[in-house]
């Protein structure tokens, strides 16, 4: 059975269309790019399944629950974390706190100690343990990256929206990351939803790809047959 | 801080202030009295401005309806002036609540206005409610105690300050304190992690209102008079000015501005109400110079010394 899936989904913003009627699927365990040229309503649409903007039209199904509209906390502590494009750490926190507060605020958390122990964890597994009391303030590019990434990790979630993970770090930090992806599907089942302009990374680790253009599915399938077909070069490239 | 050497700092006060009736005469206790008072205002103000970054001008206000249903309960409903304070205690966290509630969508300069409103439509209702509240000319209510001394209140204040010190160093130190700094920090990040911001940011105006009315309501008993003046906006500025100056955000910041200026305004009375404009101008330069308050300079000259030594 699907894990998240998506119905005609629609949203206005005045006068622009910046979605029309997306639908979309993820199994569970699947890693699906989404891709398409800028301004095509990737991030929108991640919007909308987190729960950020309620959608003009169309329906959001996890688990079989309709979540269409649950707020943004809701739709967390059901299980579907995000990352944000531009990194939003809390700055004038400590990264372990910044990831307490995923952890003290998570239905799903082991029973065993506290939130530093569980937090110091999860900062551990992304490579962050030296930076345990440094405010997020003072960290580099990468690590607010990995920072953005260990809070989405500890609220433990099923599914994982990814927003442009990679934006901005060099060819051998990128493949760390895409390892560190890989594994977090293949170690703990997780799902993941995956906005990326790096294709190499996309061609690498994503089982399928759904491409949206101008605000609607332009098509989807694997990765090596999206990248080669004509209307995605088009969209892309032009005529 | 460790919550050993918290309690054993909150010990060592309150065994100096006890002392404080043997020692000091009726004047001097009326000025640590008022200090105390302060540092009740000015801590609960802390914990909606500076733990959640909601900068609410009615906090005076929410002093006010602590006081004044209080001292109305007490001097024409007859009740004992200990169960008015409860209820006023419970009066401004309601009100707190519905003005928290009321704020929830609005941010930055928005809510500071609308708390602004607030206060002003509560300070004319004041004023013009005269057959109960008798207007400009304050409402004369009964005392705490049978017989009225200046030390027994001094220890009433200490309970009073130790009670709301107690309540917002546990709160800040506990789950519900790491949500208020990440709601603070960033709340669309904070929702998108699980967090109720709207919960967080309606239970820190509710136990703000609630600690703000408990300060008024016992500061009106001590007066004996209860004015418009306790809710009004020069007293809101007074303690906006001694967080800022002491060090929004910080849980020591507050009890240091709320006596370093009220023992400064202390000696220079005889300027009149031209003390307020000092403060406020320091204040101002507090907040571009040195955001984080008195507080801040100390840890930054430490800092300092510990470079240099290195």
């Amino acid at each position: 059975m699907a894990l998240l899936e998506g119905y005609d989904i629609s949203k206005r913003f005045g006068g622009v269309r910046a979605l029309k009627d997306v639908d979309f699927t993820l199994e569970q365990g699947e890693i699906v790019g989404l891709i398409g040229p800028n301004g095509a309503g990737k991030t929108t649409l991640f919007n909308v399944i987190a729960g950020a903007f309620r959608p003009t039209s169309g329906r959001v199904i996890f688990d079989g629950e309709d979540i269409t509209g649950h707020t943004a906390n809701r739709t967390c502590r059901q299980g579907i974390a995000r990352t944000f494009q531009v990194t939003r750490p809390f700055l004038e926190m400590t990264c372990l706190e910044n990831v307490g507060v995923s952890v003290i605020n998570s239905p799903r958390q082991t029973a065993h100690g506290g939130w530093q122990e569980q937090a110091l964890e999860v900062l551990d597994y992304v490579g962050l343990l030296s930076n345990e009391t440094t405010l997020a303030n003072g960290l580099n590019l990468i690590d607010k990256k990995k920072l953005e990434m260990a809070r989405a990790l500890a609220t433990k979630p099923e599914v994982l929206l990814l927003d442009e993970v990679l934006a901005g770090l060099n060819p051998q930090e990128i493949l760390q990351a895409v390892e560190l992806i890989k594994k977090l599907r293949d170690n703990f089942g997780l799902t993941i939803f995956w906005i990326e302009h790096v294709m190499g990374a996309i061609m690498s680790a994503a089982d399928s790809v759904i491409v949206l253009d101008q605000g609607a599915n332009l098509m989807e399938g694997p990765p090596a047959q999206v990248v080669s077909d004509p209307r995605v070069i088009k969209a892309y490239l032009g005529e | 801080m460790k919550d050993k050497q918290f309690y054993a700092i909150l010990l060592a006060f309150t065994g100096l202030f006890s002392l404080s009736p043997f020692v000091l005469d009726d004047y001097n206790l009326h000025v640590v009295i008022v200090c105390l008072f302060y540092t009740m205002m000015a801590s609960s103000w802390n914990l909606i401005a500076g733990y959640t970054g909601q900068v609410s001008f009615a906090h005076a206000a929410f002093a006010g309806i602590g006081a004044y249903t209080s001292g109305i309960l007490a001097a024409k409903a007859g009740f004992s002036p200990w169960v008015g304070v409860g209820i006023g205690v419970v009066a401004a966290a309601v009100l707190g609540l519905g003005v928290g509630v009321l704020c929830l969508r609005m941010g930055g300069i928005y809510l500071s206005l609308t708390t602004l409103g607030f206060s002003e439509i509560l300070h004319i209702i004041i004023t013009n409610e005269y057959e109960f509240t008798r207007g400009t000319m304050g409402l004369q209510v009964p005392g705490l105690i049978a017989n009225y001394s200046k030390s027994a209140y001094m220890y009433i204040f200490l309970a009073g300050t130790l009670i709301t010190l107690v309540v917002i160093y546990k709160l800040i130190h506990s789950n519900v304190g790491l949500n208020f700094r990440a709601v603070q920090n960033d709340e669309r990040a904070a929702a998108s992690l699980g967090v109720n911001v709207v919960r967080v940011r309606a239970l820190a105006f509710t136990i703000s209102s609630a600690l703000a009315g408990l300060a008024g309501a016992l500061y009106g008993h001590y007066l004996l008079l209860v004015t418009p003046e306790i809710p009004s906006l020069n007293q809101q500025f007074l303690v906006l000015s001694m967080t800022v100056i002491g060090g929004m955000g910080s849980f020591v910041g507050p009890i240091v501005g709320a006596f370093v200026l009220e023992v400064l305004s202390e000696y220079i009375r005889a300027y009149g109400e031209y003390h307020v404009l000092v403060f406020g101008l320091v204040a101002l330069l507090m907040a571009r110079f040195s955001p984080k308050g008195l507080i801040g300079l100390l840890q930054r000259r430490k800092a300092g010394v510990k470079a240099a030594a290195a």
